[in-house]
């Protein structure tokens, strides 16, 4: 949710770039799907839409043409395709999840 | 004036007799009246489902509605009720839940859904935003509730929201629950019965819209402020993540007021064996949360030795504790998870489950049950074997099970010989655990509760000091708490962390009569105050006492069971204390409601001060003869 409103102003986790889901082998216990600016998904854009600034992955939305091949290639299953035909989501480490994070299981770590 | 956000201003109807679906728009007027939830629920019920109707029968109809908070940033806005004609009670029955099911109704792009008529076949539907399909569910139909979720989110993706029932809702137990997300529990009044009887087995829902807030910007800093007192404030953001409801045990019985053995006595002499701490240090394993709430009250346990190793469930609450606890003399943890994991898969309210074991353990002490009348079962106290063999028959409406799934009046006339008055019930419907001996004007509260034995529908910070106080201004009091803890109600979020989950009483009115006007204000762009809001609960009560009396409600249904007016409490801090204050409670309380002591009826004057018109002329029309205020 904190991450749909900071990016898009609108009340709808689906916008978000950030996944939390249970665990397949814990019961009880739950996983979030993080992007870990790896780059991946940049490498496989064919129209060069996803661009490194800093040490952060973006996506230009613009020139993105919604094919997801990001979305696939992506190893930890974090790029958010929340409506079909539209660009894709990806995280871009604003730090906001953390923020809102009741328990803290989400925090920012500077390497 | 206009609603601006917080709204679609639309129900979809899904008609399984006629197997269509088509949208309602729903009047801004009556959304502003009766904000949403339990308000905008009963105002449909009223005047969508006859006074005559047969509760499991197509003319019933299963109201599902969300609030303007659901589905939002705003803290702990994962909740919905659900509604209709009750077949438990033959009156207004209603129940609220959490999880992640609620939003999804908002995201799909609706307020309401209400679902009527009667399938020929099982069936379940998916709703994915406008797009409505009926499908052939025959090869759910005998799955339990955990398996269906796990199919249909299989065939529709893992990122669907499921509300189905178990088989305790295909055979039409009285007291079935709709569950979601595997453990939440739409539990109370028999839903999950009217689901079935509509041979509806899940709903599967997945929305991509996103909830129109008007002014945003007030809007995220609003709910910044409700999110950060939650999270700070040592019960809702420390006891309840600790605990969740748990500790609840503990408190009611140093009050001497845990039912326990079917409310025979107060006091429970095995609490430490099934309370909070013995759950956090044997079986507890994680506290989740529902949707967008940081107190995070939901237990998940998991029991990894003795007889019942293997056995994970997301619970147990107080309520699930007490009732295949203390209510029943069992103090085997273990055997009462066991229990709380076969009724969320069986889709049976724990409470109400306890409660007609409760009744037939008692009957069986007292020697007007038989072992062969109750299939050969020991159901002395405290056998949970017994215990958990009665949900299994309960559920499959097998033998004895089939008259216990029938509830309190059929089980009596089965019994036979007296054994009413160990049927604990207002309305049809058993009362949770606090003893209305032992808090005396607080458990008042179950005998005006209008959806029968209840204690949601009021609750309070300073329950204890309530007893101290003359009954005309007691009985003031409850009526205020009554409207504080409808707010939450009505707006679509938990009571828990909103209301009576504080450390003081001034933190609760921060955040209902202050905070959340304000937030009101900014998803809709319609003017709230304290006042106003206050006075939406009042309406929605005067709403739901109609509803009641159309069906046939009489004072003397207002009543508290013989046993708490009678019997002294024989043991624990209040031995000796009977509930001598009902009846003298009743009267101050009616008189504040404005309902006439000899009919019910509200007064013809209150439905105009409480601006619902049309409901006086229709009860008038009907031929209730509403008195004027004077003439009480």
């Amino acid at each position: 949710m904190a991450c749909a409103f900071f990016h898009f102003s609108e009340n709808n986790p689906k916008k978000s770039a950030i996944k939390i889901n249970e665990s397949k082998e814990f019961k009880g216990r739950y996983e979030a799907n993080i992007c870990t600016q790896c780059g991946e998904c940049a490498s496989v854009c064919p129209v060069e839409a996803i661009y490194k600034e800093g040490e952060v992955y973006r996506i230009n939305r613009d020139k993105c043409i919604s094919c997801y091949a990001c979305k696939d290639a992506c190893p930890e299953n974090a790029i958010v395709v929340y409506c079909e035909g539209e660009p894709p989501i990806k995280c871009d480490l604003c730090g906001e999840c953390a923020k809102i994070c009741p328990t803290k299981s989400l925090y920012m770590e500077v390497n | 004036m206009t609603v601006m956000g917080g709204y679609w201003l639309k129900a979809l109807e899904i008609d399984l007799t006629e197997r269509k679906s088509f949208e309602k728009p729903l009047d801004e007027g009556v959304i502003e009246r009766l904000v949403g939830g339990r308000g905008i629920l009963h105002w449909i019920h009223y005047f969508n489902i006859d006074p005559d109707a047969d509760p499991l029968g197509p003319e019933n109809k299963l109201i599902f509605a969300t609030g303007p908070f659901t589905g939002t940033m705003a803290p702990s806005s994962g909740r919905f009720v659900v509604g209709g004609k009750s077949p438990l009670t033959g009156i207004l029955g209603d129940a609220n839940c959490g999880g992640h099911f609620g939003p999804e109704i908002k995201y799909a792009g609706y307020d309401v859904l209400i679902i009527s008529g009667k399938s020929e076949e099982p069936v379940y539907l998916t709703i994915f935003d406008d797009h409505v399909e009926i499908i052939d569910a025959r090869d759910l139909w005998g799955k339990d509730t955990e398996e269906t979720d796990d199919i249909l989110k299989k065939r529709h993706g893992e990122d669907v929201q499921v509300a189905c029932i178990g088989i305790a809702g295909e055979n039409l137990v009285k007291f079935a629950g709709i569950v979601c997300n595997k453990d939440h529990l739409a539990a109370r009044t028999g839903m999950g019965a009217v689901m079935g009887s509509k041979n509806l087995k899940a709903i599967v829902l997945k929305g991509t819209k996103s909830v129109p807030i008007h002014n945003i910007e007030d809007f995220k800093k609003l709910s910044k402020e409700l999110w950060d007192i939650i999270v700070k404030d040592n019960r809702s953001g420390g006891h309840l993540p600790e605990y969740g409801t748990t500790s609840l045990l503990e408190l009611h019985n140093s009050l001497g007021g845990l039912s326990t053995r079917n409310w025979q006595s107060g006091y429970f002499e095995d609490h430490e064996m099934i309370n909070g701490d013995a759950l956090n240090k044997k079986y507890l394993i994680n506290c989740t949360a529902c949707f967008n709430c940081p107190s995070r009250c939901d237990r998940y346990s998991y029991v990894a030795e003795g007889e019942f190793k293997g056995t994970y469930v997301g619970g147990p609450e107080y309520y699930t504790l007490l009732s295949f606890g203390s209510k029943l003399g069992n103090n085997n943890l273990a055997s009462i998870l066991k229990a709380n994991q076969l009724c969320n898969k069986y889709g049976l309210d724990t409470g109400s489950t306890g409660g007609m074991i409760a009744f037939a353990m008692e009957c069986y002490e007292k020697g007007l049950l038989s072992r062969e009348k109750a299939d050969g079962l020991d159901l002395t106290w405290g056998n949970y074997k017994s215990i958990l063999k009665l949900i299994e028959k309960i559920a499959n409406r097998d033998g004895f099970g089939n008259i216990l799934a029938d509830g309190f009046k059929r089980a009596i006339d089965y019994v036979g010989k007296g054994s009413e008055k160990y049927a604990i019930h207002i309305k049809g419907m058993d009362p949770p655990t606090l003893d209305p001996r032992a808090l005396k004007v607080y458990n008042f509260r179950y005998a005006v509760a209008s959806r029968g034995g209840d204690h949601l529908r009021i609750s309070a910070h300073g329950a204890y000091e309530l007893d101290k106080l003359p009954p005309e201004d007691a009985a003031k009091k409850l009526r205020f708490w009554q409207f504080i803890v409808t707010i939450p109600d009505l707006i679509g979020v938990c009571k828990f962390p909103y209301t009576f989950y504080s450390e003081t009483p001034e933190v609760t009115f921060n955040k209902v009569l202050n905070l959340v006007p304000k937030i009101m204000t900014a998803i809709t762009g319609v003017e709230y105050d304290s006042d106003k809001i206050m006075k939406v609960s009042e309406r929605v009560d005067l709403l739901e006492r109609s509803v009641n009396i159309r069906y046939g409600l009489k004072p003397a249904d207002d009543d508290l069971p013989e046993r708490f007016k009678k019997e002294p409490l024989p043991t624990g801090p209040k031995k000796g204390s009977v509930n001598d204050i009902c009846d003298q409670l009743k009267l101050y309380y009616y008189n504040d409601a404005g309902w006439n002591i000899k009919t019910g009826l509200p007064c013809s004057e209150k439905y105009d001060e409480l601006d619902l018109p049309e409901i006086r002329q229709d009860m008038e029309k009907r031929g209730f003869k509403l008195s004027s205020r004077g003439g009480k």
